[in-house]
């Protein structure tokens, strides 16, 4: 057995993959309306290029994207285009969203079709189906996959790590394309390394997916130059920098510092098998596997899902709910984003949909800091969590500059360790919030 | 819309918290203090139940009465208050007056803990401002006769309860039927060597030492017991060794450097007490890793000082206290290095 690596901190959730992991994907029926937000990754919206009124063929182009780091939105099912306006966004504010009504046929856009001839193609031609596939990071972060392989000059990119730990609990939509498609997500990988020009690649899987190391290494096995590495269970061990000390004991300094910066990028499992499918077939990102999950979904389900169907179809879809709703999170529980309505549509960074019952998603009283230091201790990142969070609960915004709130990637360890039930996370996300505003204020005077 | 769900909660991630909150690890520190608590009624009688009970019933009674008269709500439920009381207690000559030790523990809970604002906001441990400050009181002088023999209990009966008096002539320890119990008490170790020099201890045993077979206060003797506790917080990681440790061996290098014994030093007295659970009182000491071992240095070179320089041979409660509300300072100039650099 090869020896697991990790990195410092870090914190030990119950993982509450049983529910789901067993569960072979499945198709998810394709519903009659579907939404597509113009945003569904980091970076400009796309501009809507129908209208009302059109007729759109699944996997056409229906937004285009104007700026370097923005990634193009596909039609997901053949139909009319019902209409172009702002709707409801499953983060935060209603986005501009074109939504299409189904024909019920279900056709594809004669561009797709697999290219047998795939192998041959130069770098830069990956690159650009890469770009026109509007692939984004698929773990969650959804940033633009052709932005991220292409490091600015000068840049050397020596390793890729390909990110299969799914350390969020609750999440198997990895887990299991890594057991059902190991073969796809590897020439995927390879695709990756050739356009950055990188004979080396290792995958990083967390020692509680036995099986998924098993699958991976097995196909690995006949390609040089791309290694698994087990890793310890411990959150975040998914985070890219974590992943990246664990693997190869590099740190990358704090932002604007990036992966690239120590000669690492890091795709995600899903993410390879969307660029594979993407270089192979020509086939834009429309579909995505969703894990539905949590104690208050009757029967779990690791589904694959078109872009846009909406949350109620997909829960109505795994055995509705069993009564005592109490939250549904798009994501895991440690990162994802808390739904205050079930209309909203899956994106591009959807990894899940967690349902919680009422017990588990009741609000604890947070309470007064006791300096237990728990959250120093759990803090990947070397911050200091508790202060960070009394200093941006009483408005000491300069104090918690100094103690690099802007290094936090609010992984959340620190709210889930605190015995004080402190929401550290939430004020360390206002904080940054008015940090920057008053930063813009101060420009704008100046 | 799926049926059966309306009004869904909203809230900042993460959406998960441990299981393990304020009163679990407040409950951790009293399973924790048992071990002492049993070694302190071996050597002390039942009169060491009795003192513990007095100073946890009041420290109880006295923060509801604080909450009820600020008009806040209960923090019962937390259980620091049983804390404060059982550690208070540990502190305590073994034959102080009950009434006086009610009274240690209403100032430790009113005046250190809740007049800050209660816990998380204190600055200064509640249990050893609450002894220090009867020890500041006029006649402190007196408290010091409160040091019984171990095992004195073999003359008496196991319950019997102690009742000090004090008067214009002197202490008399009595029992509660006001029976004089005479020449059960004497000075410590610790006294025994500042007053007669290093000759004297030489027939006090490391044995005894360790397992707690000497004078001193109620819950400080037994090295032995304290450190089965105190490996039980390590264990559940309430604590960690920076500060215990490098308080232990801070006193071990100055006293070898002063040529006195080590072993006695880090043994007698309430070092151990001290460092175990009195240092590493999360409110009142550092966060930072370096900030820790800084904190124990410091509070180990006080300790030593006292021993040697001090007015009484004791410095543990003093050290700790005085470097308290420096504790915040030394996070200051000892903040961790962020990842990345």
């Amino acid at each position: 057995m090869i020896k697991l690596k990790t990195f410092p901190g870090g914190v030990h959730p119950p993982d509450r993959k049983s529910l789901s992991v067993h569960k072979q994907i499945e198709p998810a029926v394709i519903p009659n309306v579907i939404v597509c937000p113009m945003s569904q990754h980091i970076g400009a919206p796309c501009q809507p290029r129908v209208k009302e009124g059109d007729k759109v063929k699944a996997g056409q182009l229906i937004g285009q994207a104007d700026s370097f780091v923005s990634a193009p939105v596909h039609a997901p099912i053949s139909g009319t285009i019902k209409a172009v306006c702002l709707a409801p966004h499953p983060i935060g504010k209603p986005v501009m969203a074109v939504t299409i009504e189904s024909d019920g046929l279900d056709a594809w856009d004669d561009a797709i079709q697999e290219d047998l001839y795939y192998s041959r193609l130069e770098p830069k031609d990956i690159l650009n189906r890469v770009r026109n596939a509007g692939i984004v990071g698929l773990g969650g972060a959804a940033f633009p996959t052709a932005v991220k392989l292409s490091p600015p000059k000068g840049k050397r990119i020596d390793t890729v790590i390909l990110n299969g730990v799914e350390c969020e609990p609750y999440l198997t939509a990895d887990h299991r394309i890594m057991l059902e498609e190991p073969e796809k997500i590897i020439a995927g990988l390879r695709l990756i390394m050739k356009v950055l020009n990188v004979d080396r690649a290792f995958i990083g899987i967390e020692s509680n997916k036995p099986d998924a190391i098993e699958s991976m290494s097995k196909v690995a096995k006949g390609e040089s130059g791309i290694y698994v590495q087990g890793l310890k269970l411990k959150y975040p061990q998914g985070a890219e920098k974590q992943l990246i000390k664990a693997i190869l004991g590099r740190e990358v300094p704090p932002p604007p510092c990036l992966p690239l910066d120590v000669g690492v990028v890091v795709q995600n499992a899903g993410t390879c098998l969307a660029v594979y499918e993407a270089v192979r077939d020509n086939k834009p990102l429309v579909e995505r596997v969703v894990t539905v999950t949590g104690s208050a979904i009757n029967d779990p389900k690791n589904l694959r899902v078109r872009l846009g169907t909406s949350f109620s179809d997909l829960i109505a879809q795994c055995g509705n709910t069993n009564g005592s709703v109490g939250k549904v999170i798009m994501g895991g529980p440690m990162m994802g984003i808390a739904q205050h309505r079930l209309d909203v549509p899956v994106i591009k960074g959807t990894s899940g949909i967690l349902v919680l019952n009422r017990k588990e998603a009741a609000k604890q009283e947070s309470r007064a800091c006791i300096r237990c230091g728990q959250c120093i201790r759990a803090c990947p990142m070397n911050l200091l969590p508790n202060l960070l969070g009394i200093y941006c609960e009483k408005g000491r915004w300069e104090d918690a500059e100094k103690l690099h709130i802007f290094d936090c990637m609010e992984c959340g360890s620190c709210s889930y360790i605190c015995p004080a039930s402190r929401q550290m996370v939430h004020l360390i996300k206002l904080g940054k919030q008015e940090i920057l505003s008053i930063q813009k204020k101060r420009e704008a005077k100046s | 819309m799926a049926d059966g769900i309306d009004r869904l909660m909203l809230s900042a991630p993460s959406h998960l918290h441990s299981p393990v909150d304020v009163p679990q690890a407040m409950h951790d520190v009293i399973i924790a203090l048992i071990p002492a608590l049993i070694a302190a009624t071996i050597f002390f009688g039942l009169n060491a139940i009795f003192l513990s009970a007095v100073c946890v019933l009041s420290a109880c009674i006295t923060e509801v009465l604080v909450k009820r008269l600020l008009n806040s709500p209960l923090t019962l439920w937390d259980s620091s208050a049983i804390v404060t009381g059982l550690l208070l207690a540990f502190t305590l000559p073994p034959a102080t007056p009950w009434w006086l030790a009610a009274f240690a523990s209403f100032i430790a809970v009113a005046l250190a803990k809740e007049l800050f604002g209660g816990i998380g906001r204190n600055i200064f441990n509640p249990a050893l401002f609450g002894r220090v400050f009867i020890f500041l009181l006029p006649g402190w002088k007196l408290l010091l006769n409160g040091y019984i023999d171990p095992l004195w209990w073999k003359g008496q009966g196991f319950f019997t309860i102690i009742n000090t008096k004090f008067s214009t002539a002197g202490v008399s320890i009595m029992d509660m039927a006001g029976k004089h119990l005479d020449g059960i008490a004497g000075a410590t170790p610790l006294v025994i060597r500042r007053t007669y020099g290093a000759l004297a201890i030489k027939n006090i045993r490391y044995v005894d030492l360790f397992l707690g077979n000497i004078r001193g206060s109620l819950g400080e003797t037994s090295a032995f017991a304290l450190l089965i506790g105190a490996a039980y917080l390590l264990y559940k990681g309430h604590i960690n060794w920076r500060i215990p440790g490098s308080i232990i061996g801070t006193v071990a290098v100055v006293s070898i450097l002063w040529r006195q014994d080590p072993v006695f030093h880090i043994l007698a007295g309430g070092l151990i007490l001290g460092s175990f659970f009195m240092a590493t009182d999360w409110v009142t000491s550092p966060i930072t890793a370096k900030g820790q071992i800084v904190y124990g240095v410091l509070i180990g070179l006080f300790v030593m000082l006292m021993r040697r320089f001090g007015i009484k041979p004791e410095g543990v409660a003093l050290a700790i206290l005085h470097l308290n509300p420096v504790a915040f300072f030394i996070d200051r100039y000892t903040l961790p290095n962020k990842f990345g650099g």
